[in-house]
């Protein structure tokens, strides 16, 4: 059931390893993996790489940069419907979701994708809706 | 002084150098766990003649308290003379413990965690009674403040039934299991209905230490140390082993029983309790599966059997709401370096400032003190 493990274990791999250090323009996406697992881990990762000797005897980003950093600026998150996740955005990060509707599989929110996404982002600005209904992708994708 | 009762639910010993060579079964004399100083200047632990991977001797007790001195001194290796003297011997560690404001330790192993992994089943049920022994002898210096729990191998599980009945009458208050069992078992087998029935009947509670993988787990073992990717993603494993408990419905044959998620802290919680309903809801595999009595939901079981063991999860206690108050359990991890020691009160507040004053009561210790009758 934790379909979220393996995501985690590849973004950590690849933020720990500098991949975005040297990459910084490079995106990457944690899709259908849903939202809520994400505070969790950003603060796993900048509490291992401060708190901890694995972390404080390696290597240290430029820039005072925090995995947290790398994660907020490369990854993208897509995900469907996890009210969960969009109340903890904030510790997330607004500017990472992308909202899908997984359209034709047996979870899809089709045929009620606009009634869902007004319900799952009722308490959110309109500007954080419009970014997570769309302007996100449109950003990443240049669409 | 907090106005409230601190118990320590993650304190751990640190096996001194003859607690195995002094008594071990004598069949095992030869293989028991030895210390032994390496080229690198540091000591490690080996059994059977092989360096036990994952135990370093600065993470285990030697720098207890340097994160905030030094935290760049931070290393990995070290040797037992600096390994703090409450780690092995009980009147230092109730010294810390008064410093550090703490009335109970409940105490789990230090090496011990990472000798889940010993292939030899019948060395490692050797080496787990000894150390049970050396426990309950070292909490009899102070029963009412050090509770100890014990070491369980369930390769055989008969027999790991018989070794916490036997840990029990020697005054031990819980016992630990692996945190994820090998390859080709799993905790919704059947094979573990005796020890689900005899930890509820014998009212020891089963905590699920991180970094207690058995041998043969797969998919990335904890001796990996160095990949941060681990460390940073351990929660894995104790997810995998309580969904399958929830989901084949252990704690509704066994509704007294108590398991915990211990050193593996809280935030991951939010976000499993939603994934448990969701997919028992609202999946196919969740819909056609089994369905639980009285309407409750995984969640319903989490919130009345599991508790989470953590030490300085702020982010945690923020997602308390979500999570459950009554299933937090805060553990000082003392004596390792990670430890909260010695500011575990002034930690204590910090993240616990936004809470009720009853919050903090039973997130500080009165949670613990309920599920281990303390």
């Amino acid at each position: 059931m934790p379909t979220d493990y393996g995501v985690r274990m590849s973004l950590a791999d690849m933020i720990i390893g500098g991949v975005f250090e040297r990459f910084p323009k490079l995106q990457v996406g944690a899709v259908e993996h849903e939202l809520s697992w994400i505070p969790h881990f950003l603060d796993r990762m900048d509490y291992n790489y401060n708190q901890r000797s694995v972390g404080v005897q390696g290597y240290r980003f430029k820039d005072d940069m925090l995995p947290s950093d790398f994660f907020r600026r490369n990854v993208f998150v897509g995900f469907q419907e996890d009210a969960l996740g969009i109340q903890l955005r904030d510790l997330i990060g607004v500017e990472t979701l992308q909202w899908g509707s997984d359209y034709p599989h047996q979870e899809s929110t089709f045929p009620r994708s606009q009634e869902i996404l007004e319900e799952i982002l009722a308490d959110c600005t309109e500007e954080e809706k419009a970014m997570i209904a769309g302007g996100n992708a449109a950003r990443v994708y240049k669409i | 002084m907090p106005g409230y009762r601190i118990i320590s639910s993650d304190n751990h010993v640190f096996e001194p150098p003859d607690l195995w060579s002094s008594r071990i079964d004598s069949k095992f004399k030869d293989r028991a766990p030895v210390i032994r100083r390496d080229e690198d200047g540091n000591d490690y632990w080996y059994v059977d003649n092989k360096k036990v991977t994952g135990t370093p001797f600065g993470f285990g007790g030697a720098q207890v308290g340097r994160r905030f001195d030094a935290p760049q001194e931070m290393t990995s290796g070290d040797v037992f003379e600096n390994v703090r003297p409450g780690g092995y011997i009980p009147e230092e560690q109730i010294k810390d413990m008064d410093t550090d404001g703490v009335d109970v330790s409940i105490l789990y192993p230090t090496v011990g965690l990472q000798l889940f992994k010993q292939p030899d089943s019948q060395l490692l049920s050797g080496i787990f009674s000894a150390y049970n022994d050396w426990l309950a002898d070292f909490c009899n210096a102070n029963p009412k403040r050090l509770a100890g729990i014990a070491m369980i191998n369930l390769d055989d599980v008969a027999e790991g039934v018989k070794e916490l009945e036997r840990s029990h009458k020697k005054g031990l208050i819980g016992a630990m299991i692996t945190v994820y069992p090998p390859i080709g078992r799993r905790y919704d087998s059947p094979e573990y209905e005796s020890l689900w029935a005899a930890a509820q009947d014998l009212g020891m509670p089963l905590g699920l230490h991180a970094a207690t993988n058995r041998f043969g787990s797969g998919e990335g073992d904890n001796s990996e140390t160095g990949r941060m990717a681990i460390t940073i993603n351990f929660d894995h494993y104790v997810r995998m082993s309580l969904t399958d408990m929830i989901f084949s419905g252990v704690f509704e044959r066994y509704p007294k029983l108590q398991a915990g998620a211990v050193e593996h802290e809280v935030s991951w919680a939010a976000h499993f309790i939603d994934r448990m309903d969701y997919n028992y809801n609202q999946r196919a595999p969740g819909v056609q599966g089994v369905r639980f009595k009285n309407d409750m939901l995984p969640s319903d079981f989490f919130r009345s059997n599991i508790f989470i063991g953590f030490q300085e999860d702020a982010l945690g206690i923020q997602m308390r709401g979500i999570i459950g108050a009554e299933n937090l359990q805060w553990g000082s991890d003392y004596p390792h370096q990670e430890s909260t020691f010695p500011r575990s009160q002034e930690i204590l507040e910090e993240i616990l400032a936004d809470c009720t004053e009853e919050e903090k009561a039973m997130i500080a210790g009165g949670n613990a003190a309920r599920v281990y009758n303390l």
